[in-house]
């Protein structure tokens, strides 16, 4: 069965990071107080308001072609929303405890990279998407869980899932599920498969093919 | 040669023997009358107070230490003992552990009938499942959830058939952009969706098994079974206390759709199935087997006999002290057991030789004279004192076991004993007066040929007859000394009965958990530390307390479930509400999954199962068209136990920290006595101890640490030596008390090793044979060893007292005796050597041993010892003649 998953996973990875993300161009609607702004250390809902800001207000203010400056201001955004090493860690699962802590930097680094890439190359244009707090939850009293929808221009609906941990820095996005399909878990799925099969070396150029083909399709 | 110093002179003995058996021929009809009366009222009293104890435990004196050790500890744990157990299999892992948690909850409703209903696979031990599993298993399961998550939380999000369509699709579309991808898992879940359609499409019940895919190969097929362990209140019907629960318990299934349209199988096995099993095997088949038994008697005794009407005077004969021994039995002893009501097997085949010594003296004598009068006290002349003293010899030999631990055999030996006595009284008083009655006075000459052994060629080849049976004695003596004793009673149960199947299912693949041993130590401390020096025997599996419920690196496993719950959020596995009823949609759904799989190339590593799972959809929707009905059903069964699968894994998910407090409070009870504070240790054998020498060993090693250990290993490893050192006892015991009467009624050491000599020579060739074929005493088979004694040693008494009385040899091989013994031992492996042909394996073993007994004695009484008797006699003759002529040369 193993495989099954792994496959649909590999296979679904694609689709629904395509789907979930609207290929078109976003624009952020009109956003009524940005409640981000006011970077709440107790709240976990602004950070999640403050993320998608950022990335409409990136996909907005540049220009479809200009890759490169989304991913400059999507940059600071995603590092500072992202628990980046918790999500490296759990994309990798048990293998995490095989690499070596320059392994470790090295793939988390790559990863935050991919991530920003993503956003940059899918959020390149704007077509009338807009994104909906739904609620907040507190399933654990160290986990938090922001909903929210992502309405497309063509008015399909995504069901975009924060979950987020608490830090040291206050309240950071551990795993997003779209349409309740787990993102780690998708590239769990893509990841652990290479780097088992084929290295730790393949791993990072599979990420970084996967990242230049971001700024390529945009 | 000299001949025996009768006890009392011929002539007083033979007119008290002619007064007696005219004084019957004379009241013929009221002796068969008051006969007859005895019977129908130990018939009746048999009627009312039969019952057989079949608790294995209690064949044993309870006086022995395990049996005190097995006592205290059911004492301490009572719910432990005489347990029924429900083994349910379900369709899917899931949906088993869901119906087996109906059922249980539906037991446990009938408070009154089940007053102990335990879960093993309890809602807690599953919910906590997660923190049970070796670091290494639980960071596979981790990795496998991960890679599951975008399954079931699609399928959560999306249940029915459009999820599964969307999602194949998916999948199925977006392979061929990653060509060279490994594709064989996916390819096995599209085609057991293609089984599960194929099966709908003719009408068999197979949902898909998502659970079984979940747990990864090796749950599947094994994983569906759930045990349900009970403790039922026993009824009120002595002979079957279980059958109210059992039939309860079916009742239940049957009422919550466990049956096999559901995919379900609900099977009863544990002590109380498997004693009713034994009970009914005990005592249906015996109806059947005796009727068979008396018709195939019947006809031999008539052809043997030259006459119906003597065969039919000998059965009723027979029948009627039957029926007395059994209530004097009942009366005496009490209750029979398993092992005692094996006593009918000793009766029949002794009192039988019995009628039949008497009955072919009286045709011997009948077809001389023709005058029925005189043949029957010629009978009684001949055949009172063989029959008496094969009577108290075959007494001796079973009164031997008495003595002994061996309380099951203690009880067969005294009733067994008693019922010679009253078979020979029967055999001496009744049946003349029965003979009497049936063929009347006057004359008649029946046409008879005895004697043909006296036309054997023995004299001729006397020495090399005795040569061969002395070298087939001596090679066969190491062989006889291996046979051994198999003490597990799973050996002698009805293997058709469908809790010995079970059981047997079990043993087969999961042996240590049937084979445990409990020790009992005074409180929880003791027993961890008891475990902790049991686990390190090399014999021992695992030493269970209490405490090895509470998992073991919980901060760690917690951690690693807690960082699994964020990969796959617990939230995010709602249990889908059930697939929506609209068969429109399903339908549209359908079509877009069929065109979905039929766009799959069919070159790519998908192609064969896509086109497996779309001929499925093709043909069901060919046979069932677009029907409502029909769409939803295959949806149904597609969906599976989908939800089961998710909630299960929602559960597992919210693990939190177990403590020892936090254990079920029925869970507790198995290990510790909420009132004593006693615990419990549970320990399981690493090696397969269905092998007799492993038991022996694994026994041996926990006894070395805890002596007092109980439990069903231990039970059945000292019940083997019990009844080894029972029989050895009883053997030297039978020994030592037939050759003392033996020797008080024949003076002469040496005539009384001659009787003995058959039975010695029977005995060792027929051990060496069941050691050669690999047959070993068991509970049930050790019956031959006492019919063989007594058989074997009438025999011998029938022959060396006709040629001690001063006959010779060769007029005593042309007496009706020789034919009257094979008779008899034909009769006897009729009635029991039929049973080899039983479909019952236990009464087929006991068939077989007790026909290679019996060849082996008639054997040895027929050819044998006329052999040994001839060269006596020469030797005898010799010296007569050497000492007459000695004496005649000193005059």
């Amino acid at each position: 069965m193993n495989s099954a998953i792994r496959y649909i996973l590999k296979h679904l990875s694609l689709v629904l990071t395509a789907a979930a993300l609207a290929g078109g161009g976003l624009v952020l609607g009109a956003a009524p107080q940005p409640a981000w702004a006011k970077a709440d250390a107790a709240g976990a809902a602004p950070v999640v308001e403050g993320f998608h800001h950022r990335l409409l207000a990136a996909a907005r203010e540049s220009g479809p072609a200009n890759y490169q400056e989304r991913y400059a201001a999507l940059d600071p955004a995603v590092r500072q929303a992202f628990d980046l090493t918790y999500i490296s860690k759990a994309v990798l699962g048990s293998y995490w405890d095989t690499l070596t802590s320059e392994q470790r930097a090295k793939f988390t680094e790559r990863l935050a990279q991919n991530t920003i890439a993503t956003y940059a190359g899918r959020f390149d244009a704007y077509s009338g998407e807009k994104f909906t707090m739904v609620g907040e939850q507190t399933p654990q009293p160290s986990v938090r869980v922001v909903e929210s929808d992502l309405t497309t221009g063509g008015g399909e609906k995504h069901r975009f899932t924060y979950v987020l941990r608490k830090t040291d820095d206050g309240w950071r996005i551990a795993n997003i599920l779209v349409d309740n399909i787990s993102q780690i878990a998708v590239q769990r799925a893509q990841f652990t498969a290479i780097l088992r099969d084929q290295g730790f070396d393949r791993l990072i150029a599979r990420l970084d093919t996967l990242t230049s083909s971001m700024k390529q399709a945009s | 040669m000299s001949s025996p110093e009768p006890q009392t002179s011929p002539l007083a003995r033979q007119g008290a023997i002619a007064a007696i058996v005219a004084w019957l021929q004379d009241h013929a009809r009221l002796v068969f009358g008051l006969a007859l009366a005895l019977t129908l009222a130990c018939g009746f009293h048999v009627a009312r107070t039969f019952t057989i104890s079949t608790d294995f435990e209690s064949l044993l004196s309870p006086d022995l230490p395990f049996q005190r050790d097995g006592a205290a500890f059911a004492r301490a744990f009572p719910q432990l003992q005489n347990n029924l157990v429900v083994v349910v299999d379900g369709p899917t892992p899931a949906l088993a552990r869901e119906g087996a948690g109906r059922l249980a909850a539906r037991l446990k409703a009938a408070k009154d009938l089940f007053p102990d209903v335990y879960l093993p696979e309890s809602p807690f031990l599953v919910a906590h499942g997660l923190l049970y599993l070796e670091p290494a298993q639980l960071q596979q399961v981790a990795d496998q959830l991960a890679q599951a998550q975008p399954l079931i939380g699609a399928l959560s999000a999306e249940p029915g058939l459009k999820g599964l369509a969307d999602l194949i699709g998916q999948a199925a579309s977006s392979e061929a952009a990653q060509a060279g991808a490994d594709m064989s898992g996916f390819a096995k879940v599209l085609a057991d969706l293609a089984e599960t359609v194929t099966a709908t499409d003719k009408g068999r019940f197979r949902p898909m098994a998502w659970s079984a895919l979940m747990q990864g190969s090796a749950g599947e097929g094994g994983g569906a079974r759930q045990f349900i362990v009970t403790r039922p209140a026993p009824g009120s019907d002595p002979l079957q206390p279980g059958e109210p629960a059992m039939e309860a318990v079916r009742k239940a299934a049957a009422a919550l759709g466990l049956d096999a349209a559901h995919g379900f199988r609900v099977r009863l096995t544990g002590p109380v199935a498997l004693d009713a099993a034994q009970v009914k095997a005990a005592t249906e088949g015996t109806i059947g087997a005796g009727l068979l038994t008396l018709g195939l008697l019947a006809l031999l005794l008539s052809v043997g006999l030259y006459s119906l009407r003597i065969a039919a005077a000998i059965l009723i004969v027979l029948a009627m002290s039957f029926v007395w021994s059994a209530s004097l039995a009942l009366a005496v002893v009490g209750p029979f057991n398993l092992i005692s009501i094996a006593f009918a097997i000793l009766f029949i085949g002794l009192g039988v030789d019995f009628g039949i010594q008497f009955a072919v003296r009286y045709t011997e004598d009948l077809s001389a004279s023709g005058v029925r009068r005189r043949a029957l006290r010629a009978a009684m002349f001949g055949a009172a004192r063989s029959l008496t003293l094969a009577a108290a010899a075959a007494a001796i030999s079973f009164y031997a076991t008495a003595p002994t631990h061996y309380s099951g055999l203690a009880a067969l030996g005294i009733v067994s004993g008693t019922s010679m006595l009253v078979a020979l009284a029967a055999t001496l008083i009744v049946l003349p007066a029965v003979l009497a009655v049936l063929a009347g006075g006057g004359r008649h000459r029946a046409r008879m040929r005895y004697g043909g052994f006296g036309r054997l060629p023995l004299h001729r080849h006397s020495k090399v007859i005795v040569g061969v049976a002395i070298a087939a004695g001596l090679v066969a003596l190491p062989f006889a000394l291996r046979v051994g004793f198999d003490a597990d009673p799973a050996r002698v149960q009805d293997s058709r009965a469908e809790a010995v199947q079970v059981f047997d299912e079990l043993r087969r693949t999961d042996p240590a958990s049937l084979y445990t041993i409990d020790v009992l130590a005074p409180d929880e401390k003791a027993a961890e530390a008891l475990a902790a020096r049991l686990s390190r025997l090399p014999s021992v599996g695992r030493a269970l307390t209490l405490a090895s419920y509470v998992p073991e690196d919980q901060d760690a496993k917690l951690r690693a479930v807690q960082e699994l719950a964020m990969v796959v959020p617990p939230f995010t596995l709602a249990t889908p509400a059930a697939p929506p009823r609209d068969a429109g949609a399903a339908r549209t759904a359908l079509a877009d999954l069929q065109s979905r799989l039929r766009a799959v190339p069919a070159d790519s590593p998908l192609g064969a199962a896509a086109a497996r799972l779309g001929a499925a959809l093709d043909q069901f929707r060919t046979h069932h068209g677009g029907g409502d009905a029909a769409i939803l059903r295959l949806q149904d069964r597609m969906i599976g136990d989908l939800p089961q699968t998710i909630a299960s894994v929602r559960r597992a998910l919210g693990a939190g920290r177990v403590g020892i407090d936090d254990l079920p409070a029925d869970l507790r009870a198995r290990y510790v006595n909420p009132r004593t504070g006693q615990a419990r240790v549970e320990v399981f054998a690493k090696f397969d101890v269905t092998k007799p020498e492993n038991l022996a060993r694994f026994v041996n090693e926990v006894q070395s640490v805890a002596p007092h250990a109980a439990g069903t290993s231990v039970t059945l490893v000292e019940t083997g030596r019990a009844v080894v050192s029972a029989f050895r006892t009883s053997t030297i015991l039978a020994a030592v008390g037939i050759f003392a009467l033996l020797f008080l009624v024949l003076r002469s050491v040496g005539r009384v090793l001659l009787v003995l000599l058959p039975l010695s020579l029977a005995g060792i060739l027929t051990l060496a044979s069941m050691a050669a074929l690999g047959i070993p005493f068991n509970l049930g088979n050790v019956i031959v060893l006492p019919l063989m004694i007594g058989l074997g040693v009438a025999f011998g008494i029938y022959f060396v007292l006709r040629w001690a009385e001063g006959i010779a040899l060769e007029d005593v091989l042309r007496t009706s005796m020789p034919d009257a013994v094979l008779l008899s031992g034909l009769a006897t492996m009729i009635s029991f050597g039929s049973m080899a042909l039983s479909g019952n394996p236990a009464m087929a073993l006991l068939g077989r041993t007790l026909s290679i007994a019996l060849f082996y004695i008639l054997v040895a009484v027929l050819v044998v010892l006329p052999a040994v008797l001839v060269l006596v006699q020469h030797r005898a003759r010799r010296k007569v003649t050497t000492s007459l002529h000695d004496s005649h040369n000193s005059k």
